[in-house]
């Protein structure tokens, strides 16, 4: 159990820099995740931090102890693959034994290790099967225990879960992280999914082209983003490229000549005129009946109404011809608005997300 | 009945062998069929092959202790020939298998070329190199680390020597399409579980490319004992391998049904060993 540092880590391959002066600090017991898109250099960091990759500059830092240069096998690390990587050629017993094994355990203690270890992973029983003859979830949780067993100080996944089928996902996503707090052990989880960073973390780490973006707690993440990258990044969302119309008490975005929306923050120290990009969720937008609701003024047509299950998309065609695509949530026997009538749209000032354009 | 029979070859997929099966049957059983009742029959000097029938070929070879050295020196030079393709092939094979770099296409050409060479060239130019006043003679004797030529040529380091390096790219390209299959993930997993360099490649990159290793094995093996360009030419016309001899009982001294004893022997022999590492790779695939 330990605290990770990581200070001014780069990485480039040849002339792609893949890893930018990437700094962390991560409490001890503390599952952070790092997220982004494939390329946006994740799992190279999480390569650095296990020793499979060496940076070009920066330290890493274990529990106070600087690892930047230490062999890979000195360093008390439990990786799990993407591919799980078990051993072929070893029964689930042996590949679970295997760490145990290179730190010269006892045979008995190793026994008992092992099967603590698969018993957390619901595998008890499975020691003497080889990994071929079993389903891609029990390998994946053969992996898991593989690498708890030798009780490191640091947990590395490397999308653990992305070669599982969406249902045994979900389930086990709610295992790692049980298995993280019963353990209480600092974990660093690489995903390009967001809905699996948001419900596991505990700190989200948002890069995009080895650029750390933002970080911070899921919440923090989602509701206040700092870069319209984080902005778009989650959800559905709509983006526009507009101007800052008006400053102060009633700020507002201008995206045409003729529309402007107010907005609740507007990135520090923006003038009339700045140029912004403007992000909206699809499901902050309300639409309703023409004149159910005076709020924000804005109407419109509904161009496209479809029915999603526990939700509904629409893409609404504003008077001034700006298109915003919206979902909303629907109960059972919900009527839906019938296509091509006309609309009042609602948004809040606060879901107007804006952020400084370069 | 008769589309009983075609129905089970399409279910089988047997179907598919059965052009390769064809000529197999008609160029290679058939021939060594025919070879059977040669074997039994005596040799009459002068005459030809008797009519009667006899063991007396197979015993005579298996009690002479003259073709028993050379029946053990065959298996030796095979065993020692795949050891030494193993041993210097593993790393070279590695290497190819593992590098990113841009050469590499090249490299396997490298590798191949020599294939691509006659035999009797690349024969030739070992004795180029191995013969007692050739150039590595010559030049240990420049460097006067030793007096007297060493003997290279016309003896078991000879046939050693040559027969590693021509059979080199065979176990070589085995071992390289088997080492590409060993995922990286599997030994970075390794290490990271606390194992060093060495523990990776002995627990698990070694026992993963057994089975290349075998099929390598067999396959140099089996081209060893039966290359007979060779040891012709790097062994001379008295130091004897199966194959050398083989071929002068059926051409030289016309003694057939000798001949074919010997070939039959040689093959049991191969058999027996195919077989064996056939279950040996069984017990290394389900290995606990």
């Amino acid at each position: 159990m330990a605290t990770l540092d990581i200070s001014g880590l780069t990485k480039r391959f040849d002339a792609f820099l893949a890893v930018d002066q990437f700094a962390i600090h991560v409490e001890q017991g503390t599952f952070v995740s790092l997220l982004g898109p494939s390329g946006c250099g994740k799992s190279t960091i999480l390569r650095m931090i296990a020793g499979l990759l060496e940076p070009d500059a920066g330290s890493i830092r274990i529990g106070g102890e600087d690892v930047t240069w230490q062999p890979i096998h000195k360093r008390n690390i439990g990786l799990v693959f993407q591919s799980y990587a078990l051993f072929p050629h070893m029964s689930v017993f042996e590949n679970v034994a295997f760490g145990l094994r290179r730190r010269r355990v006892e045979e008995a203690a190793i026994k008992a290790r092992v099967g603590e270890a698969l018993e957390m992973v619901h595998l008890g029983g499975l020691e003497r099967r080889l990994p071929r003859e079993l389903s891609g979830g029990q390998q994946q949780r053969v992996a898991l225990a593989r690498a708890i067993a030798p009780q490191p100080t640091l947990l590395l996944l490397d999308e653990p879960l992305s070669n599982l089928d969406a249902k045994l996902r979900d389930a086990m996503r709610f295992e790692v992280r049980r298995l993280q707090q019963e353990l209480g052990i600092t974990t660093v989880f690489v995903t390009h999914d967001q809905e699996e960073a948001l419900t596991m973390s505990d700190q989200i780490c948002v890069l995009s082209q080895g650029v750390l973006q933002q970080l911070g707690t899921p919440r923090e993440i989602y509701d206040d983003p700092r870069t319209s990258f984080v902005a778009e990044f989650f959800g559905r969302s709509n983006g526009f490229d507009g101007k800052v119309a008006s400053i102060g008490d009633n700020a507002s975005v201008a995206l045409s000549e003729h529309m402007s929306l107010p907005t609740a923050r507007l990135p520090d120290g923006a003038a009339v005129g700045d140029p912004v990009r403007v992000t909206i969720r699809q499901e902050s937008l309300k639409v309703s009946a023409p004149g159910a609701n005076g709020g924000t003024g804005l109407r419109g047509s509904l161009e496209l109404v479809s029915f999603a299950g526990s939700t509904a998309q629409f893409l609404v065609r504003l008077d001034d011809g700006i298109e915003l695509n919206g979902e909303t949530r629907i109960a059972r026997g919900t009527k839906l608005p019938p296509k091509g009538g006309s609309v009042d749209v609602a948004l809040a000032p606060e879901d107007v997300i804006v952020m400084a354009r370069s | 009945m008769k589309r009983g029979v075609i129905s089970w070859l399409d279910r089988t997929g047997l179907g598919l062998l059965s052009p390769s099966v064809l000529v197999l049957l008609a160029v290679f059983v058939a021939p060594l069929l025919f070879l059977v009742p040669t074997s039994l029959h005596p040799y009459v000097p002068g005459e030809g092959i008797g009519t009667e029938w006899t063991l007396k070929n197979y015993t005579d070879i298996l009690g002479d202790s003259f073709y028993l050295r050379i029946i053990g020196r065959t298996l030796a030079l095979g065993l020692i020939v795949v050891l030494a393709t193993a041993i210097i092939g593993y790393p070279l094979a590695y290497f190819l298998a593992r590098t990113r770099s841009r050469l590499r296409p090249w490299l396997i050409i490298l590798v191949v070329f020599p294939l691509l060479l006659n035999l009797v060239v690349r024969s030739f130019g070992w004795i180029v190199l191995l013969a007692n006043r050739g150039l590595i003679n010559d030049w240990l004797r420049a460097a006067e680390i030793i007096e007297k030529p060493i003997k290279l040529l016309f003896n078991f380091s000879g046939l050693l020597i040559g027969l590693t390096h021509i059979f080199l790219p065979f176990m070589i390209l085995v071992l390289i399409g088997t080492i590409q299959n060993i995922s990286r993930d599997v030994e970075d997993a390794a290490s990271t579980l606390g194992a060093k360099r060495r523990e990776v490649f002995l627990k698990v990159t070694l026992p993963l490319s057994l089975p290349g290793i075998l099929s390598g094995a067999i396959l140099v093996f089996v081209l060893t004992i039966s290359a007979l360009v060779t040891p012709r030419l790097l062994g001379g016309p008295t130091y004897q391998v199966m194959s050398t001899l083989i071929f002068d009982e059926f051409l030289k001294v016309l003694n057939w049904p000798r001949g074919a004893a010997m070939a039959f022997i040689l093959t049991a022999i191969v058999l027996v060993l195919v077989w064996a590492s056939g279950l040996l790779a069984r017990k290394l695939s389900t290995f606990r």
